[in-house]
């Protein structure tokens, strides 16, 4: 499908609204799997984000509304329009937007998708394109054992960083043990049950 | 007993009687010679002289058309019917297009320009004629001519018709073409018989009313979506049966439709989602004109045009592109394409809609017949997350219709013959190449936005309807007053004159003498000559001949006939 100008020209797909509520122009979606809608017709299912950040599963609604198991087009394509919190500031170019949880913007200093430009501040749009947030840097919320999950905060910024107040539970330690308030290094391991984020270098 | 004169053709002797009839067209006149039965056939083709003392009159390259053999109390005669070298014009072809209009009804085509006078000399040499004059035709007019393998002499004698002249064959052997009328009076001479003076009161009408071509009209108009519903019948989205509960703006995007009516299932969900995706914010129909370009659907003001317009199929067919032209690199002037102007989003993703009338970037044709723009692709308006609908125009060229008659608007004009009417209402004379045109929304390439910084590119203005329009009335007009005067010049009435004359008397017809006939028999030679009449009743009128001239010219009549419907159908010649 195409139509003259930047959007027609992106790679949009079929989605069914599965969040139970409506969906907003150009908002951040959660992949939550795909259905054949009819023959020849298959069409993504979605749900609104529940995570901090975004590694491949999270795409952008088109310029219309979807109600409730309606069917709209998304996109995750580079310079794709997003919907960001205008109350995090103003999307400079090079910034990590992604999504978290219970929202369908953007947040600041969140994984998943780097800013190019703010398209339209009255209606907070971005463009935007992917970046992954496959790793983060944090502190251990307590002491965190080797072959054992724990929760990690997650930090964001130069340096040390500045703790989010989000934090990444299930992270694995393979290592040996590591303290409380200890500053780590975590991998985004895939999308398997568990076992997502893994610790790879921890303060000793 | 009385003296007679000679005739003489090759092969023929011993005749007894003969007469000739010499006659305006291009219809050969005929010579009838009695004569005793022959012991040979007469040749074909050849020279026929009449004599009479020293007078001869030679006619050159005459045909035996026939011989009949009869019988009367003087015993068995021959009748032989002798066709004076006109017969030679039934033949040959001619092609050619000459003083083609121009698309913008202004001007004629300088490639293809000639004057009557031109086109009657192309004409004598396509009949391979070595002796004619055409000086004495007027010059002023530049009558479209449409030749494609056309019988000369046909054209020209439709030509004549046109210009108010006559084809005249001379004593001379020589064709001149002469306006009717003009010529020598007939000679007063010694062997004068009878006179007869009189005038004759053509049949004329009231008036003679000169009608162009369609007129053409260049507007902008107003233009509101439409789809292609199940039945195949072309309705506004709104009224389309498969429109979604609420509504068409959660839909669309892309041309893309998930959400339609929720009692449409299987294949019949399938058939209206493919009717949507085809037409749905792709098609959309002329729906008003105005000065201000926001008339309500169904109004339709356009200036230079001071009757009503109720119904938008009045100014259906659309043409496919507008009254002003360009001209090709190849040197052809065409006209110049149809233009789409509109406020829409152009789905940048600042996801504003355009607020400044543009030119709408997306391909689109024209159904000219339905009055249809389609696009590409679709184009709409964005709202708070729905999709609304654009403003669109598109500038165009068109005719328009008559409420009542139905029959498109033609340019006219019309001169009274008569001070105090009779009630015979005008002759219409139809010329299809005066055609008007009334630029009512002009393109103009000059007034364009300048560039903006960084190379964005100029943006050309749009069209807007204007309260007067640029019309090329004055050419037009002026055109038609040459056409009336000639139409007018065979209503004159004229003096006439019928006089005979004992012998042989070498009169040549001309534009005012329109028969002379010569007769020998028994009883003496003899000359009779007609001003501004016919006398030979035996021998059909001039318009009778042009009628039957004009059937046989039937496939030439055809192909004008299938050149004015494509006009009236596509505006194309």
């Amino acid at each position: 499908m195409n139509s003259a100008g930047p959007l027609g020209d992106m790679h949009w797909r079929e989605f069914r609204n599965d969040s139970g509520e409506e969906i907003p122009a150009f908002a951040c979606m959660r992949v939550t799997g795909a259905e054949v809608v009819s023959t020849g017709r298959v069409a993504l299912t979605v749900g609104k984000p529940n995570t901090f950040g975004a590694q491949y599963n999270h795409v952008f609604n088109g310029p219309l509304k979807v109600a409730n198991g309606k069917y709209g087009l998304c996109t995750r394509s580079d310079g794709a329009a997003a919907l960001y919190d205008s109350a995090d500031g103003t999307p400079a170019f090079g910034e990590s937007w992604g999504p978290r949880d219970a929202t369908w913007k953007l947040k600041k200093n969140t994984g998943g998708f780097v800013v190019e430009i703010v398209t339209n501040s009255t209606q907070a749009l971005a463009s935007v394109k992917p970046q992954p947030f496959l790793m983060f840097k944090g502190q251990t919320d307590a002491s965190h054992a080797k072959a054992a999950t724990g929760t990690i905060s997650i930090f964001y910024g130069t340096g040390v960083g500045t703790d989010t107040t989000v934090n990444m539970t299930s992270v694995y330690n393979a290592f040996g043990n590591v303290a409380t308030t200890k500053a780590v290094t975590c991998r985004w391991e895939g999308d398997i049950a568990g076992t997502k984020w893994t610790l790879i270098s921890a303060e000793c | 007993m009385a003296n007679i004169g000679t005739v003489s053709f090759p092969g023929v002797k011993g005749y007894t009687a003969w007469s000739m009839t010499l006659s305006h067209g291009i219809t050969p006149s005929v010579c009838m010679i009695d004569c005793v039965p022959q012991g040979a056939n007469p040749q074909t083709v050849g020279n026929l002289q009449f004599q009479y003392d020293r007078t001869r009159i030679n006619f050159v390259d005459c045909l035996v058309d026939s011989a009949r053999l009869r019988r009367d109390p003087s015993g068995f005669v021959v009748g032989l019917v002798i066709l004076d070298r006109r017969w030679l014009w039934r033949f040959g072809s001619i092609s050619g297009f000459y003083n083609k209009r121009r698309p913008d009804g202004k001007s004629i085509d300088p490639a293809t320009e000639k004057t009557p006078q031109e086109l009657a000399r192309l004409l004598f040499q396509a009949m391979n004629e070595q002796r004619y004059d055409v000086s004495g035709m007027p010059n002023n007019l530049r009558p479209e001519c449409d030749w494609d393998y056309a019988n000369p002499a046909q054209e020209l004698a439709e030509l004549c018709d046109e210009l108010g002249c006559r084809i005249v064959l001379g004593i001379d052997n020589v064709v001149r073409i002469y306006p009717i009328g003009v010529g020598q009076t007939l000679p007063n001479l010694p062997t004068q018989i009878t006179q007869d003076f009189g005038y004759d009161p053509p049949f004329h009408p009231d008036s003679v009313l000169l009608v162009g071509g369609p007129t053409r009209w260049q507007t902008k108009f107003k233009l509101t979506p439409v789809g292609e519903d199940v039945e195949g019948r072309i309705k506004p989205i709104d009224e389309l049966s498969y429109k979604p509960s609420g509504g068409w703006g959660a839909d669309g995007f892309l041309g893309k439709f998930f959400n339609l009516a929720s009692n449409l299932t299987g294949k019949y969900l399938a058939s209206a989602r493919a009717l949507a995706e085809k037409s749905v914010y792709r098609w959309y129909k002329i729906s008003s004109a105005s000065l201000a370009d926001n008339a309500p659907d169904g109004s339709f003001y356009i200036s230079g045009y001071n009757k009503q317009i109720q119904f938008v199929d009045q100014l259906l067919p659309l043409e496919s592109g507008l009254v002003q032209t360009t001209i090709d690199k190849d040197g052809t002037e065409r006209p110049r394409p149809a233009i789409l102007t509109g406020k829409y989003w152009n789905t940048q993703p600042d996801a504003q809609n355009l607020t400044d009338e543009q030119r709408v970037t997306q391909s689109f044709s024209i159904d000219e017949d339905r009055g249809i723009v389609m696009l590409s692709e679709p184009i709409y308006k964005l709202s708070n997350g729905t999709i609304t609908i654009p403003d669109l125009w598109l500038t165009v060229a068109h005719g328009i219709k008559d409420l009542e008659t139905k029959q498109p608007t033609r340019f006219n004009r019309e001169i009274r013959l008569r001070k105090q009417p009779l009630g015979t209402g005008p002759l219409v004379i139809l010329r299809e190449e005066l055609v008007e045109t009334n630029i009512v929304a002009p393109m103009d390439n000059t007034q364009i936005r300048p560039g903006g910084a960084g190379g964005q590119a100029p943006v050309l203005a749009v069209p807007r309807n204007n309260a007067f329009t640029t019309a090329n009335t004055a050419e037009v007009e002026r055109q038609s007053r040459y056409w009336l005067e000639a139409a007018a010049l065979e209503f004159e009435t004229q003096q006439t004159a019928d006089l005979s004359y004992a012998g042989l008397v070498p009169i040549s017809p001309d534009g005012a003498i329109q028969q002379v006939s010569w007769s020998s028999s028994q009883g003496g030679c003899y000359t009779r000559a007609s001003y501004n009449s016919e006398h030979n009743h035996n021998v059909p009128t001039y318009r009778e001949r042009r009628a039957a001239e004009r059937i046989q010219n039937s496939r030439a009549s055809a192909k004008k006939i299938v050149s004015k419907v494509r006009k009236l159908f596509g505006g194309r010649p």
